[in-house]
């Protein structure tokens, strides 16, 4: 009994020290920091000088709400008033928006981040552009002009400049908007893979998305990607 | 008492040595902390000019809510004449947003934050100086930027079909930035549990962070206030994906 007495104290003791090792470690892990903050905002809100009087109050709430109005003015006119399309890169969704207001979101699919090296010299990143791009040109029922990579990477070798094994119709949907440096927004015979990072940089959209977008955006109208 | 006192004479001196030292090292790691905290808060308030700090309309609060509004508005014109996606961090509202030319493109809810109030109390100098457009000066993060994936080309048909396209699943988002107005954001993705339940680790997280920044430096002697943010992971991701390195970063409070 006398043992078992004494084992327990000496268990005591060791809960006792991990406790305060414990109690310590938690104010300098959590204490401390919240007292350092408070005290950083207690000296960044002091002033030296409280005088009010000195200022009309309505006179400057009169000015300040003049220059918000303008503000707000200018802020508007920044948002296309028209049509314009927003894509997510990340999480492969977009959304279209007609007088500022979301008329159509869902699923795309955008650049696989894949890296295809070919040689030392030449490579390819398969990258949708983060940005603003304008749409530069409408078409129905697209033809694809195969680039270099896609006979590089089903391993094929690349043919000339304008040879007709480069012509892909059917494979782009019915409709393709065209943003400049190669990039579009089209459909996909892929229609499942849609809402993945699976593309070589377009946008790939489903069939009833792509018509939306086709009919809604007209030509100039921004494509925000980010 | 005595004898008990005799008995276990090294389990009591050992507890009290141990207590002893804890005690000399946490008074002694507060008051170097304390005089970090000093000395940056008397850097910061020396940047700033004596009107801007005791701008008289800043104690009214109707006055002081429109000229945060004008401020806010004022950066976000300044920003759109940049051709770059930038982070506006609106603590007012609770929500992190991502603008290009003065378009909001993203906006996501925030979940939690710590401290809850997160300069909320300051004078209107320091408050522009909050406020103004930072710019990121260092970063890290749990998850590459640009998640690209390397592949050879394949040198005929054979070898391309066997090239697999793997979806590797990320890890949560921890991205943590410093601004060049001496300001630390640390931003983590909330996941999901097993049970698809949105899965909060709040206080594990937080105290994960402040031991890290301990375990870098015992005594630190100085001071960046840090705001931890927490975002859906999904938001969180996209948003720092579409932040470019360097970017910019504009609070509002």
């Amino acid at each position: 009994m006398e043992k078992v007495k004494t084992i327990l104290i000496w268990l005591l003791f060791v809960v006792a020290i991990l406790a305060t090792i414990v109690a310590f470690a938690y104010i300098n892990i959590s204490v401390i920091p919240e007292m350092q903050f408070a005290k950083y905002q207690a000296e960044l809100s002091k002033i030296t000088n409280t005088d009010t009087a000195t200022i009309n109050k309505e006179a400057e709430i009169k000015s300040l709400d003049k220059k918000l109005n303008q503000l707000n003015k200018r802020a508007q006119r920044l948002t296309p008033g028209n049509a314009f399309l927003i894509i997510n890169t990340t999480n492969n969704t977009f959304e279209l928006y007609k007088n500022n207001q979301i008329i159509r979101q869902g699923r795309c699919s955008t650049g696989s981040f894949i890296h295809l090296e070919v040689d030392s010299t030449k490579s390819f990143t398969f990258e949708t552009p983060k940005g603003v791009m304008t749409v530069q040109n409408k078409v129905t029922n697209p033809v694809w002009t195969k680039p270099d990579w896609a006979f590089i990477e089903e391993g094929l070798p690349v043919p000339p400049p304008g040879h007709s094994s480069r012509r892909e119709p059917n494979v782009l949907g019915d409709y393709a908007l065209k943003l400049g440096d190669g990039y579009m927004i089209h459909g996909t015979l892929y229609q499942r893979l849609i809402g993945s990072p699976v593309t070589h940089g377009c946008v790939r959209m489903l069939d009833d998305d792509l018509e939306a977008v086709y009919k809604t955006l007209p030509v100039g109208s921004k494509v925000f990607i980010y | 008492m005595k004898e008990i006192f005799k008995k276990y004479k090294f389990g009591f001196i050992a507890f009290i040595t141990i207590l002893v030292i804890l005690i000399a090292f946490t008074v002694f790691r507060y008051i170097k902390s304390m005089e970090a905290v000093n000395t940056a808060a008397n850097e910061k308030l020396l940047s700033i000019s004596e009107d801007e700090i005791n701008d008289a309309g800043w104690n009214i609060p109707e006055i002081q809510e429109k000229k945060k509004e004008v401020h806010w508005l004022e950066r976000h014109l300044t920003l759109a004449k940049t051709d770059s996606l930038n982070l506006g961090i609106n603590l007012t509202d609770s929500i992190v947003q991502v603008q290009l030319k003065g378009t909001v493109l993203f906006q996501a809810k925030i979940q939690k934050q710590n401290p809850a109030h997160f300069f909320d109390e300051l004078n209107y100098g320091t408050y522009l100086d909050f406020t103004k457009i930072a710019k990121i000066t260092t970063e890290q993060a749990s998850v590459p930027k640009r998640p690209l994936k390397k592949i050879q080309a394949p040198k005929n048909e054979e070898e391309a079909a066997k090239i697999k396209h793997d979806t590797i699943t990320d890890p949560l988002l921890v991205w943590k930035f410093k601004l060049d107005n001496q300001i630390e954001v640390v931003i983590t993705g909330i996941g999901l549990n097993k049970d698809s339940v949105v899965d909060l680790r709040y206080k594990e997280n937080l105290l994960k962070y402040n031991a890290e920044k301990i375990k870098q430096k015992l005594i630190s002697e100085n001071y960046i206030p840090t705001l931890y943010i927490w975002l859906n992971d999904k938001d969180a991701k996209a948003i720092y994906r579409a932040i470019p390195e360097r970017g910019k970063v504009v609070f509002r409070n």
